[in-house]
Parts: C-alpha cells; structure tokens; sequence
C-alpha cells in the first residue's frame, strides 16, 4: 500500500512543471505535499491518478505502474480533486452510477451503494440533485464518495480543504487520520503547511516543479521553535551546560549561539549570562512559525542552496 | 451496468436526445407524408375502375370505385365526386339557338343548366369507396347525367372540370318502364360495352337496339412484365343482375386471335374459348394464368372475351375486344423509390441530421472535454483508450438507433400510405447507407472534438457541416462550370461525374452510392438523369467500401493519436 512517484517530469509546451520529481507514500502514513500556488502540485498528483500522462518518469500504485497498468494502479487509489468537475447536467445518484459501472457494479447494486455512501459522506439530501447545484463543499464530498466505491487503500487529497467551511475543514483532514489509522497511505497536498499539521506524517516540499525537501512533521515543529540567538564574549562547555537550563542550546557559529524553545524571557537570560561574567554582545528574538519554516526552503531553493 | 451501454443509455435518456429521438420518428413519418405528398399532388391520368347505377325510378343511386396503383394494385386514397345532369332537349335548344352564333354565350347559359343532384368526399378502404343514397331531385327521363370525380391516391391526383361538356356520361338504358343511367369504367381502355339478350346465338358484334340493351360492361386486360398472370379488370353492370361466365378466346402462338366465326352458337363457346373465372355485377378482377394467351402478350394488338349470363329467365352476353395493357413491373416502387431518394426525400433527411450528430459528439466529448469532466472519469479503473472508445460507441449507437426508429417510420409510413416496401436486401442497403454517412460524419466532428473543444469544436464541426453538407454540390457545380464552360460538353452530366467521383471524400455522401446500389437493387436502374452509364464508370463499390471504412476508422484513429496525451482540463 504505497504510492511511489518516481522521477516524473512533466512540461506544457516550454514550461516544465515538474522535473524529477520522486517521493513515495508508505502506508499508514499521511504525506503532506506542500507548494505554492503554481508549484507542480496538481500536476504530480494528475499523473499520479493516471489522469495525466508524464513525459519521464512513472508512478507506481502498490506495485502497478499508472501508465503502464492503469487500470490496476487507478483501482488502488481514490482521488478527491481541490476542483472536482463532473458532467453536471445530472443527478447524483445517476451520475454515482454511471461511475460505479466502472468499477463493475450493475445499476440497481450501484444505485444502492450509491445511496450509502452518499449518504454517509453528507449528502444523503441530495441524492436526488443535479451535480450542478452542488457547492464546492458538497462537489468533494461527493468526489470522496466516489472514490470510496471501492474503498482503495491509497488515497490523493488535492488542496482538499480550500474554500471549505470550518466543518468541511475538520471532515477531511479526521478522514485522513482515519485513513491512516486504517493503513491507508495518503497524499494531502496544501499550499499552506499548518493545514497539514496534525495530519501529516511527512511533509514533502515542491517549489517550481521541484522537491526542495521531505521532512518528517516533528523536525519541521522542532525548527519552527521560537529561539533566542546570543553573541558572547566567549563560548565554553560551562556556558553551553548553563544554557542548557534554559532551552535546547546549540552553537551556530564561533561565538554564536542558539537557544531554542527557551523556558525563560530573553532579558532574564541575558541577566542571567551578564551575572555569571559572560558578556552578551548581541541578542536576538526569532519567532519562527511552520510557515517560516516552508519560506525559509523556498528561499533556499530560490537561492540555490537546496 | 457496462459503461459503454451506460452511456449510450444516459446519452439517450437525455431530454435533448429523447427529443432527437422523438424528431427522427416524426422526421420519418413526415418525410413519407412529404414524399408521397409531392407525387400524389402531381395530375395524372388516373388509374381507376368506376361503377354507378342511377335507378331513375326509385332515385336510388350507387357509386364504387376501385383506385390503383401504377402496377394496378388496389391503393387507398381519396375520391370527391359530384353527379350532375342536364335537361338535353334544353341544352339543344340552347345549341340551335346559339351553338352556332355565340358560342361563349352558349357554354355560359349551358353550364347553368346542370344540376348537381349529389356531392362529397369519400375515404377510400382498401381502395375501395362505396357510395349508396337516395336521391332527392327527380331525374326525368330526357335528362342525361355525368359523373365528375377527382381521385387523389399516393401516386397522383386527376382533375376533372364540372360542365355539361365534360365528366364521365353514364349511358341510358329503357326496360320494363325504367329507366337506368349506367356508368361502367376501367383504366385504359374505357370503352364501355353493351350486354345484350341472347337466344341461341352469339355474334362478336352484337347487336344493339335500345329494347336490346341489357347492361354495359367495361374491361382492361393488365399484363405486369415478369409476372405468370395476367388480370382483367370488369366493371359490369346487367339488369337481370346474375352472375357472368368469363371466356378468353382461344389463343394460337402464330395468330393472336383464333378463327373465330361471325357468329357461334352458345354450346360452341368452349369450342372458341377458354372459360376463365366467374365474376358478379359491380367491380371485380379476374387473374388469368399468362399460359392461356400462348406467349402473345407482348405481341397481341387485343384479345375477345364474352361475358356470358344463364339466368333462369333471360340469358345476357357480350363480346368484348381488349388490347392488353403492359405494364412495367415495379412501376408503384419505381415511383416512390425516386421521390425518397430525391431532395425532398432521404436529402431532407441527410440535410438536417447531421446538425443532430455534432450535437452528439458536443455531449459526448467536446463539452465534458472543455469542462474538464473527463479526468474525474479518467480517475477510474479504466484507461484512455477505453474511455475514448466508449463515448465514441454510445455515440455511434445513438446514431444507429436514431437512424434506425427514422427508417422504420419512415418505410412503415410509405407501406401504410402506399402498400410498396422494399426488399430485405434492398432495405438494408438504403439503411446502410444512411447510419454509415451518419456515423462516419459521426467520426469525423469526434476527430474535431478530439483536437478541439467547447466553442471551438462548434466552430469547426458546423463549418465541416456546411461545407460537406450544404456547399459541396456548389463547390462542384463551380468547378465543372469555370472548367467546363465553353469546351461543349455536357454540364449536367460533367455535374454528375464529378460529384460521384468526388463524393468518396465526403463522409455524408456514403448514403449517395447507397442510393444507387439500392435503386439497382429494388427495379433495376438509377436514372434520375440520363447518367446511368456514368454512374456505372463511377460508382465503384470497392472505393465506396474503401471510402466508408476510410472515412469511419480513420478519424477514429487520428482522433485517439491526439487524445492518448492530451490534457482533459481546459
């Protein structure tokens, strides 16, 4: 139960919107797929669904390749689009059981699972509804109940939670913790990186068709502590271990030093530094957040450093 | 349920396709109605048998008709009828005083003196119309009367002017202080015959005086082409009213008529005759097997029949002389068949519908392909080409059945309004010809749909529509007339050569070779122009094969070649 992209580059006409891109999604695991807007997001999971096909590069759906064994690759993985678009003319449940004769169901087996899961995902009073009157909240719903017509063991959310209400938001993202729990591995993309806090496992970052990092979610919390950053006079193990009452402590470089996640103001540090005969030459405050923490990659990668 | 039945059925559960449907099976029936309408409206001389008996008397007053096709078949139709008489020693007054003077004067004053004395319009069953009535004007005995009657079937319409001049004058018969108008009337020839009393001889002229007369008696002897028998056709009206022996005479295969002397004795008929059948007063038909004119029918000028009668208490006979009429078998077909083909038949047909079939392939791919639909399909276990070839299926489908319920009611509408219907074989390849242009057009605009979508599909597949539908004849009627014009051939037949041959590269004139092979195939030519042999140096049915696959298969292909990599969002 895992998706595998592997080395998939992708251009339109002379844009390339994805250069080599490979990660993979172990089962029960939540992978957070975090970009900016225009990063090759949807673009790598379009190919990842089989709806798209690479120029280089394959994706592989436990164990099936989506080009070359798309039926078997697309039967292991649902999919909910950031902009589900269907034929909309029709019902729901008509348009349910027309997917569904895809999966193999017969129309009145397919009627009734449609019933089910329609009704199970919110949308029990609008079975009856032409697609078109549906509001974006209602279109993903019903793209998840689709999606579970088989109940896949992979699943792909694409910037799911844009334009959602607050119930909305929280319905997919304990959909994905169940998924997880249930084994299921799931890719949830965002362009915003705390929407996958508290969902994602991993968290892989792409910047212009680019990945510019993978990092498990306790890593990118552990940077986005606030820290407090010390020029001193002189750094020795004594100071280090007198820092260390205060915060995870760690040397940048030469006489400067982090403390991260301090437990104390920075001026009862200081206070604290000057009593002790350690003179403080420059102090200052960092407040990172997750964001800082995505910015401070892009920026890198813009830079060139990653 | 299978995704490609799904989608045929969901394609045709739509309101709009329900509706193309519907069209398509009212298309079908209109077409019928407009096509046997353009013939029917055309004048004809009619092809009908008359009986009328007007009993002076009583004022009793019977008229039947029998209406008939071109291969004397009966055909339903409509028969309006007005009977009118005159005083004749007025009208003759009249001509003495002014016949010879002023003649305008004299039709105008003698077109007063007719007296419609019944009138109306009858639907004919089975192509039979019966009229019986009292009437309620008195008819004296120097009156004399005319029957002016219009006739409207599928296949023509006649046309009779209401004048003491004109219309059908029934013959006046005096017995027994009676007196009788009698019209009796077959199609060609309508000569009417009197039936006289008999003792103990028959002549082949016989002899008439007024106290003589008994009845009259109209015959046509019909020989269809190809066809074992052969059919008389009797209207007879006798006033002892019994039943009358039918004898053909006798037929040698070097003399047409057999020696038959100037006067025989009764018990010598089957000496000279054959007896042939047995018929009643009024209207009736008698089918004579074609051995029994020794394979003269061709070549014989006419034939003697006596009608014989052995009533109990009078015996009645007449000699008839009839030249036999033959008649082209499948004339009816013939008829019909090139009305349908024509502009104002299957042209309406192949004019219009192929707006329906972009309309499809807008529905099936073009528009889901510009919203961006098909990529959530796409999602599914299924892949590109399966979903490619599945809408490109239930489209066809659609076509084929759309086509289907319009050629079944159309060709049930032209049975039930003509009683002609086509060959199984025949019937195939006229259908083949339609559902093959459709969906190879069909094919073509899911090219267009393929490399294009949303506006700009609509753009391109109504442009390929009129250019392949409405302006190609005129495109080739340019071409023949700027190259043509001046070098002393023949347009028209230029037109024709030219079209056929260029039509192999139009998806929509499939239906064109259909038609001709169709005409070849029901009454043995096409020659709506004289360009048969044109056709038969053109119309090749290893290109119009070649040129069907090619226009149905190849766009198909050259549709999926850009649709295996291409974006499904717009």
């Amino acid at each position: 139960m895992t998706i595998e992209i592997r080395d998939v580059s992708k251009s339109f006409g002379k844009v390339q919107a994805l250069k080599n891109v490979s990660f993979s999604v172990p089962s029960g695991r939540v992978v957070g797929y975090v970009g900016l807007n225009g990063a090759g997001k949807t673009t790598t999971i379009r190919i990842a669904t089989g709806v798209l096909p690479p120029d280089q590069g394959d994706v592989v759906i436990d164990g099936y390749s989506v080009t070359r064994d798309k039926k078997k690759a697309s039967w292991r993985v649902g999919w909910v689009p950031e902009l589900p678009i269907f034929e909309s003319e029709f019902k729901a449940i008509d348009y349910f059981t027309y997917l569904a004769g895809y999966y193999g169901y017969k129309g009145s087996e397919a009627r009734r699972l449609g019933e089910e899961l329609l009704t199970k995902f919110g949308l029990g009073d609008a079975i009856n509804r032409k697609l078109a009157t549906f509001s974006q909240g209602m279109k993903k719903r019903f793209a998840l109940a689709v999606s579970m017509i088989n109940d896949p063991p992979n699943f792909i959310f694409d910037e799911v939670l844009n334009g959602l209400d607050p119930q909305g938001i929280a319905f997919f993202r304990e959909l994905a913790v169940e998924f997880r729990k249930r084994g299921k591995a799931v890719l949830f993309s965002s362009h915003i990186l705390s929407e996958v806090e508290g969902i994602a496992d991993i968290v892989v970052f792409i910047h212009k068709g680019r990945i510019i990092g993978s990092h498990s979610i306790d890593e990118i919390k552990h940077e986005a502590k606030p820290a407090v950053e010390l020029v001193l006079t002189k750094v020795d193990n004594d100071l280090l271990k007198l820092l260390g009452k205060y915060g995870e402590v760690s040397v940048v470089s030469g006489n400067r030093v982090l403390v991260r996640n301090p437990s104390v103001d920075s001026s009862v540090l200081i206070s604290e530094l000057v009593s002790k005969g350690i003179g403080v030459l420059e102090a200052k405050r960092e407040e990172k957040t997750l964001e800082d923490f995505f910015f401070n990659l892009v920026k890198r990668a813009e830079s060139g450093e990653l | 349920m299978n995704p490609v039945l799904y989608d045929f059925k969901r394609g045709v559960l739509r309101l709009s396709v329900l509706l193309t449907l519907l069209l398509f099976t009212v298309s079908g029936i209109g077409l019928a109605y407009l096509a046997i309408t353009s013939i029917s409206t055309t004048t004809t001389s009619h092809s009908a048998v008359y009986y009328s008996v007007i009993d002076a008397s009583t004022r009793d007053y019977k008229l039947e008709a029998l209406l008939l096709n071109p291969d004397y078949r009966p055909v339903d139709g409509e028969v309006s009828y007005k009977l009118g008489c005159y005083n004749t020693t007025e009208l003759k007054r009249l001509e003495s005083e002014l016949g010879s003077t002023n003649r305008e004067e004299f039709v105008n004053r003698a077109s007063k003196l007719l007296n419609i004395l019944d009138e109306g319009v009858v639907r004919s069953v089975n192509g039979r119309v019966v009229v019986e009535k009292n009437l309620s004007s008195k008819i004296e005995v120097e009156y004399a009367c005319s029957l002016y009657i219009n006739t409207t079937t599928p296949f023509g319409s006649s046309m009779t002017l209401v004048s003491v001049f004109s219309g059908r004058q029934y013959s006046q018969i005096q017995i027994e202080n009676k007196t009788i108008y009698v019209l009796v009337e077959t199609p060609w020839p309508s000569a009417a015959y009197p039936i006289v009393l008999t003792n103990n001889s028959m002549a082949l002229t016989p002899p008439t005086t007024p106290g003589n007369i008994r009845g009259y008696v109209s015959a046509s002897l019909v020989y269809i082409t190809g066809s074992d028998k052969a059919k008389l056709i009797l209207s007879l009206y006798s006033v002892g009213g019994g039943e009358f022996e039918v004898y053909l005479g006798k037929v040698s295969a070097n003399t047409t008529l057999i020696n038959i002397p100037v006067s025989f004795d009764p018990g010598d008929l089957e000496k000279y005759f054959n007896k042939v059948g047995v018929v009643e007063p009024g209207i009736s038909s008698l089918e004579i097997n074609t051995s029994l004119f020794n394979n003269t029918l061709r070549r014989a000028p006419a034939y003697y029949f006596v009608l014989y009668s052995r009533g109990n208490t009078s015996r009645e006979y007449t000699v008839l002389k009839v030249p036999v009429n033959t008649v082209q078998s499948g004339l009816a077909a013939r008829m019909i068949y090139m009305q349908l083909i024509s502009s104002v038949g299957l042209g309406l047909f192949t004019a219009f519908f192929p707006i329906i079939v972009l309309y499809l392939v807008y529905v099936y791919i073009a528009k889901p392909r510009s919203q961006g639909a098909l990529e959530f399909i796409l999602a599914r276990p299924i892949t590109r080409f399966e979903l490619y070839t599945v809408r490109f299926t239930a489209g066809v489908l659609v076509v084929a059945v759309a086509t289907s319920l319009f050629y079944v009611a159309l060709m049930t509408s032209i049975n039930l309004l003509t009683g002609v219907s086509p060959s199984i074989q025949g019937g195939l390849i006229l259908y083949g010809g339609l559902v093959l242009s459709l969906i190879a057009f069909y094919s073509f605009c899911y090219l267009l749909g393929s490399l294009t979508s949303g506006s700009r599909y609509i753009v391109a597949s109504v442009l390929s529509y009129v250019l392949f539908s409405v302006l190609w004849s005129l495109i080739i009627y340019l071409i023949v007339y700027f190259i043509y014009r001046g070098v002393g051939v023949n347009i028209l037949t230029e037109i024709t050569r030219i079209q056929y041959t260029l039509n192999y590269f139009n998806p929509l004139r499939i239906q064109d070779y259909m038609q001709y092979y169709f005409m070849i195939q029901e009454v043995g030519e096409y020659s709506i122009l004289p360009t048969g042999d044109i056709l038969k140096e053109v119309v090749n049915p290893w290109l119009v094969a070649t040129s069907t696959i090619a226009w149905i298969i190849m766009p198909f292909v050259l549709g999926w070649l850009k649709f295996r990599k291409a974006s499904l969002i717009s």
